[in-house]
């Protein structure tokens, strides 16, 4: 349903066949000029298209808040002039066309714009949380800039007391375990009797196997306290992702932990939970902190010290062997600053040969493998679950003698001296400078702004909103508030929820606009919505091994590279139009069809086989209140798609949907629980409910 | 599922793509296909034939996978990898010769070979990997050696003055793994598209009723099988996923069905819906043409094994899914070994000797072994210099190619002098390559039957290395 408003016009050789009224502008300086027509209504869509043969047409600039910009990928000149704003395009030649399209305003509803915003903020609506928001009954303004509603719900989560994964390790596990409020790390606690022994622990070589006296005094089989010794961190992380009240922190911990990648897979001690969850905490502790704490907090952790191979690396005099290049490399290609030298609103730089410049190169690399030298793990200590004589949780410290204390030359050309004193102080100011340069680069806030956004809200953001993004976490500022230090992640979060390209509803319209979710979340999702609950030993929910059903679960990306990387293009289409869709990397004919069996076997068989450990239910969804309205084809439609579709679900969709679940009989209890489950497996297949915008 | 064939839309645009990739332009590159369409159709291409593409992935440390046994070769190897003691503390990478370094205490690590064309005879094979040895002896399998992503050729002089253009983002596992597989390195990013999808655009007409496409992946996604027109199939080690309820209950295959053909505007949606589609469609024609397979052979339960397992089921049931051409990738990770190289490539390379093997019987078993080819890939080699037990990312490293094929028993490339400060050296022992990923590429798929005039459109910048029109096997390994 959209129109041509404007017109065709053409460059170059002609003007097109097409009815064309318009004035053609005079070329002057080589330019095109195309007039860009004056603003619809707020939040009301129109797009500039272009096109070289008039049958395939290519969105390029849009308006959809009163003024012009570029859509990913394009960065076309759109200047403003006395008749308004001006769109040019240096011509070489070939004939290019334009025509603006203008699209109906698409309206939510409240709840349905809530249900939006928690997809995009949590692992998943709830009744109970859109019910809750903020304003839900005002009846002017609520889906408005500046989103006032919508930031009061993230001052309140920020608010919220988290979950630590840690903590609640802790509180299960080791009797012996006791408070240490004095620890370099949080959440020291002790254990808390009243629950027992539920998780594995280790005491040096001694596994501890969980309890099962509570399981049978429970009535439940044996083997329910028993998840595998390798899957306490997966355990506790679902527990927090599912069930915890802070869903945004929690939420956006999952993004930051797909930055600072690590995984079972090159880890040693996968039986080791503290140390896995004391690593994901810091990511919970910091959502709504400081990314250049985060940082340094992740140098500093043994486990990733471990898994980038800079532990207990060495100065080249002290064994004549070369300090390891690993943590120089991705520090920098992952965690800050990137492979090319970028815009500020994310868009890559360019030299005068239109070439992108390298952020660094190998000389560099193989110099700053000298800053991380020296750094060791601390000595065992047994109020810690720990495996031999490793300390895998207290920060490393840096031994002075392994450190190379030479000079070292940073990008800017700036030089950190050889210290005064070689000694363990200054060898920690070193890195500090180190990593103060590197959140301070000009490509790192672009560049980590980039990703969170695909992580949280659309594939493929505007030049725009990057910068906006950006702005807020060089600034530490959103909307007047924040702490005003670079790398503020509350206003960083806050800039990327409350962007109108994040919360307009009509950029529906426009067809790059939004992303696939991951699977995991999808998942999730269903849990969540679905209020699951447990009937095992403990109440866990312990999903197992998602990872070979879909590509995805905590703790098992593959390499340090994550799940799925920034820059991915599906074939066809989404690449052909040179855009992004990263969780389409892990998109594939088995774990696209294994998402839609394992939301199968939720709803049919709970937290069990394929997306379980066990052959019976160890979680099972909650179906009550969608039982008790299935009599109603319509109610439980319009339910279903407010809780998983967030209002997306499309007329056709809808009557199939209406004409499927409407033809199953529901005059028992067993028929109505029948259509709700068909129902609910149904709308986990619509494209509407994979991919959010 | 053998359906008549028809020229759908699809195909004749898939046919088109096939030359419009590449430095030729439009006009010429139709020409050219036009006077290939003969040569590249089922009824000339006889046989089956299947390439599989191990991918190493991470960047094997390749130069212990095939070491110099001369004993001044040896010598230099022995000073760059750095010698390792039979303490617990031993920082040197060098695997262990006793005869040709006595002072060496533990067992020998290499099994012995020799090939001609070399600038000496005598090497030593990882001694993890016996069935290469066999392999090799038999003349069923050849090595590769000093193989790297490069734009034109580079002598060490020019990269240090930056007068020829390089790979974008070299020593980089994500930009070194796509350049592999892209073979633009000039490029960055993965929109060239692969060079086994260029090559399965180019030859799809000899799958004439194919049930599934020419690229079947056992490890997902990936830039190699990725073309223009051509998408990869992309299975599980235990068989294809087939979607619940959909053939049993009606209503969802009704309501599943008309979701999936309705038109989305927003492009994630639409291709989602797509790929849905094509996914439930042909996990049915899958299965049914593999459920009937047995094999021969007990493949090791481990992740090569797993999935060697699987394409020799797919290579088994090509009868029954009517393929002659088919391309198979399978990644097995875990090569970054910056640290405890020596212990993590025993592991690994024990893994592949006994999925090899076990692939390599079962290929027998079916009289297969001429006609399938298993290579190797990798993001790069590493640092021949240590960084005490562990080396770091580098450049030209040696591959592996099996099959009856092969003119095998023998080393092609130039195996390069392992010395630091040596003529190919960049700096710690990162190897400058001698042979470009092309010349290695464009002689596997002249073996698969890629014709040569398609052989710059499927490597853009072979001609910067060799003629591909009157040189299509650069290296010799066939024919």
């Amino acid at each position: 349903m959209r129109f041509v408003f404007s017109i065709l016009l053409s460059i170059g050789l002609s003007i097109s066949q097409a009815q064309a009224d318009a004035e053609i502008p005079a070329i002057t300086d080589g330019k095109i000029r195309v007039e860009l027509p004056a603003a619809a209504n707020p939040g009301q869509l129109q797009q500039l298209e272009w096109s070289t043969n008039l049958v395939d047409w290519e969105p390029v600039a849009r308006d959809y808040q009163q003024a012009w910009e570029n859509t990913y990928p394009h960065r076309v000149e759109i200047s403003e002039e006395s008749q308004g704003q001006v769109f040019s395009q240096t011509i070489n030649g070939e004939t290019r066309y334009f025509r603006t399209v203008r699209h109906p305003e698409i309206v939510l509803s409240n709840r349905h714009a809530v249900s939006r915003f928690l997809q995009q903020a949590t692992f998943g609506p709830t009744m109970e949380l859109i019910e809750s928001f903020p304003g839900i009954e005002v009846a002017e303004g609520f889906n408005e800039a500046p989103y006032t509603h919508f930031e009061q719900w993230i001052d309140q989560q920020a608010d919220i007391p988290l979950f630590s994964l840690r903590k609640f390790f802790r509180e299960r596990s080791n009797p012996a375990f006791v408070d240490n409020p004095t620890s370099r790390v949080p959440y020291e606690v002790g254990h808390n009797p009243e629950l027992g022994h539920q998780l594995v622990y280790n005491v040096g070589s001694i596994k501890y196997a969980p309890d099962t006296a509570d399981a049978l005094a429970a009535g439940r089989p044996e083997n329910d306290v028993d998840f595998g010794n390798q899957r306490g961190k997966q355990i506790v992380w679902y527990q927090a992702a599912v069930t915890g009240e802070d869903v945004l922190r929690q939420r956006v911990a999952w993004a930051l932990s797909q930055i600072f990648v690590l995984g079972e897979a090159g880890s040693n001690q996968p039986t080791v939970t503290e140390r896995f969850v004391s690593y994901y905490d810091i990511f919970v502790r910091n959502a709504f902190g400081n990314y250049r704490d985060i940082l340094e907090e992740v140098t500093y952790n043994p486990s990733m010290g471990y898994y980038l191979t800079y532990v207990d690396n060495k100065a080249f005099h002290v064994e004549s062997t070369y300090p390891d290049e690993n943590y120089a490399r991705e520090i920098m290609q992952l965690f800050t600053i990137g492979l090319w030298m970028l815009n500020p609103d994310g868009s890559l730089f360019l030299d005068e040969q239109g070439e992108p410049v390298p952020t660094y190169d190998n000389d560099d690399i193989v110099e700053f493998a000298k800053i991380f030298t020296g750094m060791r793990k601390r000595s065992k200590r047994t109020n810690l679950d720990y495996n031999g004589s490793s300390n895998y949780i207290d920060p490393m410290y840096i031994k002075a003698g392994w450190h190379d204390f030479s000079a070292k030359t940073l990008l800017d050309g700036t030089v950190i001296p050889t210290p005064g004193t070689k000694n363990q102080s200054n060898a920690k100011k070193e890195v500090g400078i180190f990593l103060d340069h590197l959140v301070d680069h000009p490509n790192t806030a672009p560049f980590v702004s980039r990703i969170l956004i695909q992580r949280l809200t659309v594939s493929n953001p505007s030049p725009a909103y990057i910068q906006a993004v950006s702005e807020a976490f060089s600034t530490g500022m959103y909307n007047g508030k924040g702490t005003g230090v670079r790398g503020d992640m509350t206003a960083t979060i806050k800039a990327i929820l409350l962007h109108p390209e994040a919360r307009t509803p009509s950029l529906a319209y426009d067809d790059a606009h939004g992303k696939l979710r991951e699977p995991i979340i999808r998942l999730l999702h269903y849990a969540r919505a679905m209020n699951i609950t447990s009937p095992q030993t403990y109440g866990f929910l312990p999903f197992d091994q998602l990872d070979e059903v879909f590509s995805q679960s905590p703790f098992e990306s593959p390499t340090v590279f994550n799940f799925y990387q920034t820059e991915y293009q599906p074939l066809g289409e989404i690449l052909d139009r040179g855009i992004y869709a990263p969780e389409f990397q892990i998109n594939t004919d088995v774990t696209s069809l294994g998402l839609f069996n394992g939301i199968w076997t939720l709803i049919y068989q709970g937290i069990a086989n394929s997306i379980g450990r066990r052959g019976y239910s160890q979680g099972d969804l909650d179906l009550t209140y969608e039982i008790s309205i299935a009599g109603d084809t319509e109610a439980l439609i319009d339910h279903l798609d407010l809780l998983l579709t967030a209002g997306r679900l499309s007329e056709e969709n809808r009557a199939t949907l209406t004409s499927v679940i409407g033809d199953m009989p529901s005059d028992t209890w067993w028929r109505r629980k029948q259509r709700a489950r068909r129902a609910l497996y149904l709308f986990a297949l619509l494209p509407e409910f994979h991919v959010i915008y | 599922m053998n359906h008549p064939r028809k020229i759908s839309r699809r195909q004749f645009i898939r046919e088109a793509n096939c030359a419009a990739v590449g430095t030729a332009s439009l006009f010429s590159s139709l020409f050219s296909l036009r006077l290939t369409a003969g040569v590249v159709s089922g009824s000339q291409l006889p046989g089956y034939k299947a390439l599989v593409c191990l991918f190493l992935s991470g960047g094997n440390d390749s130069f212990n996978m095939l070491v110099p046994r001369n004993p001044d070769a040896y010598s230099d190897y022995l000073g760059v990898r750095g010698f390792r003691d039979s303490s617990d503390n031993y920082v040197g990478l060098a695997l262990q010769d006793t005869l040709l370094n006595p002072g060496a205490t533990d067992a020998d690590e290499l099994l012995p070979i020799s090939s001609d064309g070399q600038s000496f005879s005598e090497f030593g094979i990882h001694h993890k990997l016996p069935i290469l040895q066999t392999l090799y002896n038999q003349g069923n399998a050849a090595f590769v050696s000093n193989v790297g992503t490069l734009v034109e050729p580079t002598t060490l002089a020019q990269y240090k003055n930056e007068s020829t253009q390089l790979p974008k983002g070299l020593f980089s596992h994500r930009d070194e793994q796509i350049h592999w597989q892209t073979l633009v390195p000039q490029i960055r990013g993965a929109g060239p598209k692969g060079w086994a999808g260029r090559m399965a655009d180019c030859m799809a007409q000899v799958n004439q009723t194919g049930a599934i496409s020419m690229n079947v992946s056992l490890s997902g996604t990936n830039v190699l099988q990725a073309g223009q027109s051509t998408v990869p199939y992309i299975t599980a080690p235990n068989g294809a996923v087939q979607l619940k309820d959909y053939g049993t209950d009606p209503s969802t295959q009704f309501a599943a069905d008309s979701f999936l053909g309705q038109h989305y505007r927003n492009l994630y949606e639409k291709s989602l819906a797509e790929g849905n589609r094509k996914s439930i469609d042909t996990a049915i024609a899958f299965a049914d043409a593999t459920n009937t397979v047995t094999l021969n052979n007990t493949f090791p339960n481990t992740n090569s094994g797993k999935r060697l397992k699987a394409i020799a089921k797919i290579i088994a049931a090509r009868g029954n899914l009517s393929m002659e051409r088919q391309i198979f990738f399978l990644r097995r990770g875990g090569w970054d070994h910056h640290k405890e190289v020596i212990t993590a490539q025993d592991a690994l390379f024990t893994e592949l000797n006994e999925s090899i093997t076990a692939f390599w019987n079962e290929m027998v078993s079916h009289g297969l072994e001429n006609d399938v080819l298993l290579f190797t890939a990798s993001d790069f080699g590493r640092t021949l210099t240590t960084n005490g037990r562990g080396s770091d990312h580098a450049w030209g490293g040696n591959h592996f190619v099996i099959g009856g094929g092969v003119n095998g028993g023998r080393i092609y490339g130039q195996y390069p002098i392992l010395a630091q400060g040596g003529p190919q050296d960049v700096g710690r022992g990162r190897l400058l390559p001698t042979t470009s990923v092309d010349a290695y590429g464009a002689e596997l798929a002249s073996w698969f039957g890629a014709p040569s005039e398609e052989l710059t459109t499927i490597f853009p910048n072979a001609g910067n290395f060799f003629d591909p029109l009157s040189t299509p096997f650069p290296l010799g390994m066939f024919g």
